[in-house]
């Protein structure tokens, strides 16, 4: 462990709202670091034009999206991190949800969380990013189905096996704390940003009910921040 | 060349100290952030060599005139600055320093804002100041029997401009700075069926009288148009195969359309021959932004010194990139060795700045999360990631990942 604080993530994430949690959870371990989200591409929606010309559409969200982006960066990622003189990352912090682990043969019974995360966890390391060993200054979020997990046990809605529930989303919307259209739970910007603070703020409840919530903010603790 | 700005309490810009330029200059930012108001800093400079500063004097160079209250910054948290300091170097540290501070009061602001202090100096050398007490050129007081000639509203270095000692690298900054503007086009004006209200030579500043423009660049007989070939305009315009300025015909417009002296003729090569000829208010619009850019970057009448606000607001991706690479080849090799400003929201637009090449630089313009002051940063990307280069290195990938900054947050 290093004593040096990582003052500037890059964070790659499922989708906006994940970047959220990760944020003001990151932000509340260490405070006034920089969350910077590198995936999904923020300008996405400004830049729709760009994409289309460019033949990228971006990346796009769900773990596609992070699937493509660690394909595309792994085998540079110190390069990524270094891209810009004077304004490097020192931490990288990949998220993914297990709901997918089905789909690439990482699935295992849960609970216990843990049983499938590592699984995806390796498929991560090892078929997306194409590296041998984990890098020491990254971290994974696999807040196993899903991160809304983790905002669930912050407003203390009572769920058994929190953490392998596919369908924990639906409960926000059944406690009215987000809305739904078309069958969709709807996640807008300003109304997760303040269930993201909320569980910054129940942070210590959160490890409680998530284990790999604990496990997140254990590992970013022990980060090697990539040297200046 | 000017190579530094440092503006004190102009609009959003704060105290915004010595900003380093280089010949080419883009600032990418979100919307407010502050990348028309550098521009305008550059502009009211430009107002202040000029000698008089008042709305006609700013409309002339592009600057969007203001109320004193609008001008002065505002930000929260600060005090209101008793005057807006600009200052800006020609030519490095050895060349020449023009800092100037101007005042409006807030309540019953004037026509014109008055000049409070002036100096020039020319390496190391104070060729003029100007106080509360008077003015000085080349260490003599200046007007007739010692006493200050121009009153407030007029600007010493401008008077003086004529004489021994603002002759050399102190004219050429001051010709240059003089007149310096900031264009920024649009599709009517562009087309000729909306006046342009700030005409000048070649273009106005909103793209008015641009066939005119077009003129002495084309040569049909020798295939060229300006510096370039004219198989190599056609291919920035795809689609076109012939390029002519003449004055307007019915044939080709509508009786109901407004135009100009002259209009531009492009023929389409996708068209059958008889019916392939369409005016430039009928043609795509990116071709006229494209023409517009070429004739700013080669024109002999163009400005030294000028900006282009937001050039690509009509172009396509593709094109941005291709016309923002020519442009600033044409500038970076031209005989005027321009110097150019450059705003844009087109990440593709980057892909044409080699970055290695230390007379272009790029800006991320984003407010102090402190202070809300305009805060621009250059970015500098390292060498091995250049080295690296690559669709995934491209600094359009770069900055739509957010790796640049100057993204808004959405």
């Amino acid at each position: 462990m290093t004593s040096r604080r990582p003052g500037r993530f890059a964070v790659v994430t499922e989708g906006p709202s994940d970047y959220l949690v990760l944020r003001a959870v990151i932000r509340k371990v260490f405070p006034g670091a920089e969350v910077v989200p590198v995936h999904p591409e923020v300008p996405l929606a400004a830049y729709p034009e760009y994409h289309r010309a460019a033949g990228t559409g971006g990346r796009g969200t769900g773990w596609r999206g992070v699937k493509a982006w660690c394909e595309d960066y792994g085998d540079t990622l110190r390069l990524f991190m270094r891209a810009v003189v004077g304004d490097e990352y020192d931490a990288l912090g990949i998220h993914i949800d297990a709901s997918m682990a089905d789909k690439v043969g990482a699935e295992r019974p849960c609970p216990p969380a843990r049983a499938t995360t590592d699984q995806l966890r390796r498929v991560v390391i090892r078929d997306w990013l194409g590296l041998r060993e984990m890098p020491g200054f990254l971290a994974f979020a696999t807040p196993s189905k899903s991160t809304d997990a983790w905002v669930v046990a912050a407003l203390r809605i009572p769920v058994q096996d929190l953490e392998c529930d596919k369908a924990v989303e639906r409960l926000l919307w059944q406690k009215k704390h987000l809305r739904m259209k078309d069958g969709r739970v709807l996640k807008p910007r300003s109304k997760y940003e303040s269930l993201a603070a909320h569980v910054a703020n129940e942070l210590a409840l959160v490890r409680k009910l998530c284990t790999e919530s604990d496990r997140f903010i254990t590992d970013i603790g022990r980060l090697t921040p990539l040297a200046p | 060349m000017l190579t530094q700005l440092t503006v004190n309490g102009f609009k959003s810009l704060g105290m915004l100290r010595d900003l380093h330029l280089g010949q080419v200059n883009v600032f990418i930012g979100a919307n407010g952030s502050g990348k028309s108001n550098l521009l305008e800093a550059i502009g009211l400079l430009g107002a202040a060599a000029s000698g008089r500063i008042d709305d006609q004097s700013l409309l002339r160079r592009g600057v969007r005139p203001g109320v004193p209250a609008l001008y002065k910054t505002s930000l929260k948290g600060t005090r209101v600055p008793p005057a807006i300091y600009l200052e800006g170097e020609w030519g490095g540290s050895q060349g020449v320093r023009y800092a100037v501070g101007i005042n409006n009061p807030l309540s019953e602001p004037k026509p014109a804002w008055g000049y409070t202090t002036e100096s020039v100096r020319f390496r190391g050398t104070s060729l003029l100041t100007r106080g509360v007490r008077g003015g000085y050129l080349a260490g003599k007081r200046w007007g007739k029997s010692g006493d200050l000639a121009p009153n407030r509203e007029t600007g010493l270095a401008a008077l003086a401009r004529g004489t021994d000692e603002f002759s050399g690298e102190p004219a050429s900054f001051f010709d240059a700075l003089i007149d310096f503007a900031i264009f920024a086009p649009v599709t009517p004006v562009l087309r000729g069926i909306a006046p342009d209200p700030a005409p000048r030579a070649p273009v106005g500043l909103f793209g008015g009288r641009l066939p005119e423009a077009l003129g002495p660049l084309l040569d049909r007989k020798a295939e060229t148009f300006g510096d370039i070939q004219l198989a190599e305009l056609f291919e920035l315009l795809d689609w076109a195969s012939d390029l002519s300025i003449s004055p307007p015909s019915r044939q080709l417009l509508s009786p109901s359309v407004p135009t100009a002296r002259f209009v531009v003729r492009f023929t389409d090569r996708r068209m059958i021959p008889e019916r392939s000829v369409l005016s430039g208010y009928d043609a795509s619009e990116g071709a006229l932004y494209v023409l517009f850019m070429l004739v700013l970057a080669m024109h002999g009448e163009s400005p030294r010194m000028l900006a282009i606000d937001n050039f690509d607001a009509s172009l396509n991706p593709r094109l941005a990139g291709k016309i923002a690479k020519r442009f600033i080849d044409l500038v970076l090799s031209g005989p005027t060795q321009r110097q150019v400003f450059l705003t844009t929201h087109q990440p593709s637009a980057l892909d044409g700045l080699d970055l290695s090449d230390d007379r272009i630089r790029l800006y991320a313009v984003e407010r102090n999360p402190g202070t809300g002051a305009t805060s621009p940063r250059l970015i500098r990307i390292s060498p091995a990631i250049l080295a690296h280069g690559g669709e995934k290195y491209s600094l359009s990938r770069l900055w739509t990942m957010g790796r640049l900054g100057a993204v808004p947050e959405l």
